[in-house]
């Protein structure tokens, strides 16, 4: 949490535009890294690690240069290091993979703000009992277990239910994204 | 990317996102995204869709989690705070268990859970430098919403940036704004003050409608706050700041009987509550982050004046609808900054602002419950502001030495109208004349069209704005108005009290519009005064889950942006004058810019980060201002407490505590403060450090604590 020792000549950002940048683009920082992670838990905890970073590197960042990517790479590398914490893990996702998919994510990007207006109507268009089990299952700490149990369902079906309303959930959100680029 | 292979691709995303991916499915998944551009652009989409489900949640959701009682009572924190907590807490080593901060707001049981729990967990045998932790009990939305304090110890000595501090004398002073009566407010031309009974009797008649309905609810009212409780409230909500040490021990020890009212009218005739009322408005007028050709401290400064000299709501609401001129007079700047998209934002944000209608649906259809209103509703009162137009000419002076002139902007109305097109749903083309409610307006050389507007929109027989400011004026004090949402008090929008609705209303017309005196009346109910602890904590009703509110206790509020960073200034030591100065007025619009920022929609609407958790929870543990606050000789309240010599370690935890949360610590947190001071203090003694130094750290460490509390940030 010190403050960088940088020589004052250099320019350098004022905590509160540095929180203002780094709350903004936590969101996106987090899609970043759990696409290449495929796990909420590690995403989070790589999140973490990133964020103690860009604070103890806050003096470099320049004024005018784009945040995220900054953060970005700071998050690769940070994802590459918890890569090698876990490598005997069964299963890990290739670096190869990682690469293509995080171009990718950039890629996408420019629509998260539209995608995440299109994902609160879409979550308002399900039908109730959807919407309800998709709160209960993102709620925080809970798991599709943790709901199988609570309703009495079998794991598997309750599963289903749950991939089955996120494809209606994926193309609701395509057809608003493409309805938008129509008008 | 076949049709199969596209199932098979999900499948394997959906196992990935349960956490049951076999390697086979692993195997595909990497195949199919390397090889095939659909494939990747599918997984990437259907993962954000589990991330971003996860993550909203996290925000969202966690707050749904805290209202309702949580099996696991202390400190469930959400994913969202966990994550960066670590970030800050650096140094871990645990002193403290602060676990008192909240205990004045709960219900008596977990209180006492948690003071015993306390002690338990605390005597760590740690053998670290000793920063200290609060942990909160988490029980309301709004303890969830703010975070707990988690310290790293201790703040580095650290270069400050300059901040403009009081001049000694300034500080110094021991005058406050509530024991002394203001100039300033222009006492001379309030208008002439309704006997004190009258007001009370009104006062009385709110609090019988309410309690009939309490009644048929079968919800007993909470007691009434205490002193600490009360004169916290209503400082905030009427000077937007909390009470200075000086003020809350003046109210503990007065003992007049009306002290209540007294402290009202105080306050109610301070430039303070000028200020605070013009804040609201500046900010529900034209929002914080737009500043394209607008002067936003004109406006300010000029609703200042208006509710400084409490002119009637009518006059000033005219104002703003009929302005004409320059941004540097004020009123204009409301349509200044909403007339861009053919007067779209104008017209819904009128309508939305000052009558609590929504007509933006009916822009492009007809009203989807409201049936009767249909598009045309909304294009005819679109029409009233076809007329008005923004001229843009070089400034007097400027642009001389061959640079570019600065454009002056001004509003005016054009002699001649066009009326307004639309494309209705059928996709004819339909034209639209001005009309409001009915009666149809022409154009006149003598009046224009929008004053023309405001005269029919505040017509004698058309209490719709009056309601309208009665029933957003009621939820800036009890956080919840008579309708859910606010502002959507259309026919299809059931109202909570009918019958107080109306009669408020009613007397607020019949008082001209008199702001004051409906403020007055207000803050003089017993419903006002009702502790924030519901009497029976099983019986009560939660507006944030959609229940139409009783007011039978006093709803918690988080802070807004501006209480909170003058109430942190407040804590920080300095007088209340000061934020009535520009050069605190500019500190502020600069402090706030971190958490707004305007996002391009119909309606100009702007995003904040405020009262997001991580945002306001970073700008609590490391920003300037707090930091500030918790450093001597900046904090002169700090630096006193800490070098009156011979006090003795209670007292001056007790000074520090009106300081933060303006009431004095219970007998349970004062001895668990105390015994965690003394650790940190022998902790840093032990590694040589002199006692009078140790103490001093100590004390502000516990000074962060308090101000990272959520108490700290919350009305109750």
């Amino acid at each position: 949490m010190s403050r960088s020792s940088t020589p004052g000549s250099e320019p350098r950002i004022s905590t509160e535009e540095f929180v203002q940048l780094f709350t903004q683009t936590q969101r996106s920082l987090y899609l970043f890294i759990l696409a290449q992670v495929g796990n909420t838990h590690r995403a989070e905890e790589i999140l973490q690690e990133t964020n103690l970073v860009l604070w103890a590197k806050l003096g470099q960042f320049r004024p005018g240069t784009d945040f995220l990517s900054w953060s970005r790479q700071i998050a690769t590398f940070e994802i590459l290091k918890s890569r090698q914490r876990y490598r005997r893990e069964r299963l890990t996702f290739s670096e190869e993979f990682m690469q293509s998919v995080a171009e990718e994510v950039v890629t996408l990007a420019t629509e998260e703000e539209r995608r995440r207006e299109a994902l609160q109507f879409c979550l308002e268009k399900l039908p109730a009992s959807d919407r309800a089990l998709i709160e209960q299952r993102y709620e925080p700490g809970a798991s599709g277990k943790d709901i199988a149990v609570q309703l009495g369902r079998p794991l598997n079906s309750v599963h289903q239910s749950l991939g089955r309303i996120r494809r209606l959930l994926l193309e609701c959100i395509q057809r608003q994204l493409a309805a938008e680029v129509g008008t | 990317m076949t049709n199969q292979e596209r199932n098979t691709l999900l499948a394997a995303i959906d196992a990935l996102c349960e956490g049951e991916l076999s390697a086979a499915q692993l195997a595909f998944l990497e195949q199919m995204v390397l090889s095939d551009s659909a494939a990747r652009r599918l997984y990437v989409e259907a993962i954000a869709l589990h991330g971003s489900l996860h993550w909203d949640a996290a925000g969202a959701g966690a707050m749904e989690a805290a209202v309702s009682p949580r099996p696991q009572a202390v400190p469930a924190r959400s994913p969202r705070l966990r994550r960066f907590v670590p970030a800050i807490a650096i140094p871990a080593g645990i002193a403290l268990l602060l676990t008192v901060i909240m205990t004045g707001l709960l219900p008596k049981p977990p209180v006492a859970n948690s003071l015993s729990s306390a002690p338990a967990a605390a005597p760590r045998p740690d053998s670290q430098p000793a920063p200290w932790t609060s942990q909160i009990v988490n029980t309301t939305e709004a303890q969830s919403r703010i975070a707990p304090a988690d310290r790293a110890h201790p703040i580095p000595e650290i270069s400050l940036p300059a901040i403009p501090r009081a001049a000694p004398h300034e500080a110094d002073a021991e005058n406050s704004v509530a024991t002394q009566a203001v100039p300033g407010a222009t006492a001379g031309t309030i208008p002439a003050v309704t006997p004190i009974g009258e007001d009370q009797k009104l006062a009385a008649e709110i609090d019988r409608l309410l309690q009939v309905q309490q009644q048929d609810s079968g919800v007993p009212a909470a007691r009434t706050a205490t002193d600490a409780e009360w004169i916290r409230r209503v400082y905030l909500d009427l000077a937007g700041r909390i009470p200075t040490v000086d003020e809350a021990e003046a109210y503990f020890h007065d003992s007049r009987a009306d002290k209540v009212l007294q402290l009202v009218d105080t306050l109610l005739n301070s430039p303070e509550f000028a200020r605070q009322e013009a804040t609201v408005w500046t900010n529900l007028l034209i929002g914080h982050s737009r500043t394209d050709n607008i002067d936003r401290t004109a406006l300010f400064h000029w609703l200042s004046d208006q509710f400084a000299d409490n002119r009637p709501w009518r006059e000033t609401a005219m104002n703003l609808v009929a302005a004409k001129g320059t941004p540097a007079e004020g009123p204009t700047n409301f349509l200044l900054a909403h007339l861009n998209n053919q007067a779209v934002p104008a017209t819904a944000i009128t309508a939305r602002i000052f009558l609590c209608e929504q007509l933006q649906c009916a822009q492009c259809h007809q009203h989807p419950v409201v049936k009767s209103w249909d598009q045309s509703r909304f294009w005819e009162l679109n029409a009233f502001f076809q007329q008005t137009k923004i001229i843009a000419s070089p400034e007097a002076g400027s642009g001389r030495n061959g640079s570019s002139p600065r454009m002056r902007q001004e509003l005016v109305d054009a002699s001649v109208l066009r009326p307004t097109y639309y494309e209705s749903l059928r996709g004819v083309m339909q034209v639209a004349y001005p009309r409001y409610a009915g009666v149809e307006v022409q154009t006149s050389p003598k009046q224009s069209l929008r004053t023309q507007l405001a005269e029919l929109m505040f017509a004698e027989d058309r209490p719709q704005a009056a309601r309208a400011f009665v029933n957003r004026t009621w939820a800036q004090f009890f956080q919840y108005g008579f309708t859910f949402p606010l502002d959507d008090m259309g026919p299809h929008t059931p109202v909570s009290h009918p019958q107080l609705l109306e009669q408020l209303t009613a007397d607020f017309v019949a008082s001209e519009y008199d702001v004051r005196k409906l403020v007055r009346v207000i803050c003089l109910t017993q419903a006002y005064r009702r502790s924030s602890q519901p009497a029976v904590p099983a019986l009560v009703d939660d507006p944030a889950k959609g229940d139409l509110p009783l007011f039978a206790h006093m709803y918690i509020r988080p802070m807004t942006a501006e209480q909170l960073h003058d109430s942190l200034w407040i804590a920080a030591g300095i007088s209340p004058r000061q934020l009535l100065t520009a050069q605190h007025e500019m500190r502020r619009e600069d402090w706030l810019k971190q958490f707004y920022r305007a996002v391009d929609t119909e309606e100009n609407s702007e995003a904040t980060t405020f009262g997001e958790t991580l945002p306001q929870a970073l700008m609590m543990m490391n920003g300037d201002l707090v930091r500030t606050a918790t450093t001597t000789p900046d904090n002169r309240l700090l630096e006193e407490v800490i070098n009156r010599h011979g006090d003795a370690e209670a007292d001056r935890i007790r000074r520090l505590s009106l300081a933060a949360l303006s009431r004095y610590p219970t007998p349970e947190e004062l001895n668990t403060v105390r015994d965690a001071l003394r650790r940190s203090i022998r902790h840093r003694t032990e590694r040589n450090m002199p006692t009078q130094l140790a103490l001093a750290e100590g004390l502000k460490d516990l000074y962060w604590a308090y101000l990272n509390s959520s108490e700290f940030a919350i009305s109750h």
